[in-house]
């Protein structure tokens, strides 16, 4: 039986297919926002390159599930976004040790606190409230709640909103600056 | 719901946001944000032009290992099949393989020698004959 997994020369391939000079821009615009929202010290770029290059090596390290992550591009932005959230945990581990303070803000960290049960409806509301806060408008919203719904593709929320799709890419550039204050009002609640 | 799912969707959500956006309008996002995406656009260069040398690199010797096991596997198989023949066949054997240019007097050559030549057969002429096989295989 084949294996989830791609094997090694099959990342290799991949890489030599793909538009490298964009998909390293685009992650590392994506590892910046995300830094910058945990307060990290570590540079995008960085962190990137040290991502790319460990998938690349032949030791067994971060793994490529095809079965999950069908599309390469994807898994890419999974492993950075898996690295970011695990220096995260230990950098507020350290944190915790050295001041004896627990740290409230756990974006996208899968500590115990993020698997508690939440209500969707009452979850969608105190997300809402936060980005009205923020300033930030219906179109937002509506892209915000779609998020919610499990509609995360721009064509498929352009779609299901019935409008034109740029107009769900302008929104979600307003709506992108917000998350991670989003996602930190999200950990803190409970019902 | 697990809050998670929430979060996993939120995320979801964004990254989708930068996998289907072009370049030209995450710079300008960039560039709204008060960063300069060219300060480290040297970088970037050099890390695309690495991971693209390495992984060329990395399906080379992927590649004629591969090539080495099956001559490896093909050479084994031949030495199995010489074994046992009487030393006509052996002689036959090199000149339809048309080893005779290098080894005129076969008749002279001593079974001992016949089986030594046969297993020498040239690995890289090997490789070269598989080479062509995978190239005719695309």
């Amino acid at each position: 039986m084949e294996s989830i997994y791609a094997t090694k020369q099959e990342i290799q391939e991949h890489l030599l297919q793909v538009d490298l000079h964009k998909i390293i821009f685009k992650l590392e615009r994506y590892a910046h926002n995300r830094i910058n929202g945990m307060n990290l010290s570590v540079k995008a770029i960085d962190v990137v390159s040290d991502i790319l290059l460990s998938i690349q090596e032949d030791y067994e390290g971060r793994l490529w599930n095809k079965t999950k992550y069908p599309k390469f591009e994807r898994f890419l932005f999974e492993a950075v976004r898996s690295h970011i959230s695990n220096s995260y945990d230990k950098h507020k581990n350290r944190q915790e040790a050295e001041t004896g303070h627990l740290y409230s803000y756990q974006p996208a960290s899968y500590q115990m606190e993020v698997l508690d049960e939440i209500d969707l409806q009452s979850a969608k509301k105190e997300a809402l409230a936060c980005v009205a806060e923020l300033g930030g408008d219906a179109e937002e919203e509506c892209i915000l709640e779609c998020w919610f719904d499990g509609i995360t593709k721009p064509q498929e929320i352009a779609e299901f909103l019935g409008v034109p799709v740029e107009v769900i890419y302008n929104a979600t550039k307003r709506l992108n600056r917000k998350v991670p204050q989003i996602q930190k009002r999200l950990n803190c609640y409970h019902l | 719901m697990k809050k998670k799912e929430i979060l996993d969707n939120i995320e979801e959500g964004v990254i989708e946001f930068y996998l289907n956006s072009s370049v030209e309008d995450i710079f300008a996002m960039a560039i709204e944000e008060g960063v300069e995406p060219d300060g480290t656009a040297n970088k970037r260069d050099k890390l695309a032009k690495r991971l693209k040398f390495l992984a060329q690199a990395r399906l080379n010797t992927e590649k004629d290992r591969s090539l080495l096991e099956r001559a490896e596997r093909i050479r084994s198989n031949l030495i199995e099949k010489y074994i046992g023949k009487p030393i006509s066949e052996l002689k036959t054997l090199l000149q339809i393989k048309g080893l005779q240019v290098q080894h005129r007097n076969i008749d002279k050559l001593d079974e001992a020698s016949i089986r030594d030549i046969l297993k020498d057969i040239d690995h890289i002429q090997l490789i070269e004959k598989l080479e062509d096989e995978t190239y005719r295989e695309k």
